[in-house]
């Protein structure tokens, strides 16, 4: 019997993104929590009794869509407003737009302009990538 | 800044532009940013179910209770203990070896790494 009041040190989780079924987790139990004779490492599913909502994940997802002209990319999506881009990141959104309308155009450089712009900001934001590294030390 | 305010300043530059295409031009930016920055998070649940190995990441369900199909990368999992929280649990980093042997696909979905059926 695998005991649930301290899982963390008895289960574990990789992610299978190879596979045909398509992406899925694995929840493998640690066979030393039910078997005196075994050192740990080997790992065995879980058999206990199935627990609702017993498993959550926490995961990057993609921005919902906006659909409406009131949208706000400060606050939007379902639950409302859950989904949100900083406002230091709205004029990248502008740079891509311009680089797709003039990539239709036909203004391969002005596109490339825009699109290294918008390219530069988010990589920038919040947190600067190039230049002189810094310790964040907070002020006592 | 709302979409129509985005639409208005492209407007300014390149004269009237149909929203549909506009709006969709932002929508690709959202994506594009959704990979590229990956700041949204968010949380999905699932039952634990005995003798169940592998769980689909589509059958996992957002706070609407919708199906969480938009994944980008997952980068913690968490089980309910029996104090009714949850704990972050290990991420295996060998799970290649783990599967070496592992003939379970999707009916022999209770046997153990080794190939042992354990029920």
């Amino acid at each position: 019997m695998a005991l649930k009041d301290r899982p963390n040190n008895i289960f574990g989780w990789f992610l299978d993104n190879e596979s045909h079924h398509g992406a899925r987790i694995c929840i493998l139990v640690d066979r030393a929590s039910t078997d005196t004779t075994n050192k740990g490492g080997d790992y065995d599913t879980y058999n206990e009794s199935s627990i609702t909502d017993g498993i959550r994940i926490h995961y990057h997802a993609k921005y919902p869509e906006v659909s409406e002209l009131t949208d706000n990319l400060a606050g939007f999506g379902s639950p409302a407003n859950s989904a949100f881009i900083d406002t230091g990141l709205h004029s990248a959104v502008l740079d891509y737009v311009k680089a797709r309308i003039e990539e239709d155009n036909g203004s391969f450089d002005k596109s490339g302009f825009f699109m290294n712009k918008y390219k530069q900001k988010i990589h920038q934001y919040p947190h600067r990538k190039s230049g002189i590294r810094q310790l964040s030390v907070p002020k006592m | 800044m709302t979409v129509k305010d985005i639409i208005s300043q492209i407007e300014m530059i390149y004269g009237d532009k149909p929203h549909r295409y506009l709006m969709r031009l932002i929508n690709d930016c959202l994506l594009d940013m959704s990979s590229e920055i990956q700041q949204f998070s968010k949380t999905a649940k699932k039952t634990l179910t005995q003798y169940q190995r592998w769980y689909p990441v589509k059958d996992f369900a957002d706070v609407n209770g919708q199906a969480a199909t938009d994944i980008i990368d997952i980068y913690r999992v968490e089980i309910l203990d029996s104090d009714s929280r949850y704990n972050i649990i290990p991420k295996l980093v060998d799970s290649h070896k783990l599967l070496k042997d592992d003939t379970d696909d999707t009916t022999l979905n209770h046997s153990n790494t080794t190939g042992d059926v354990t029920s």
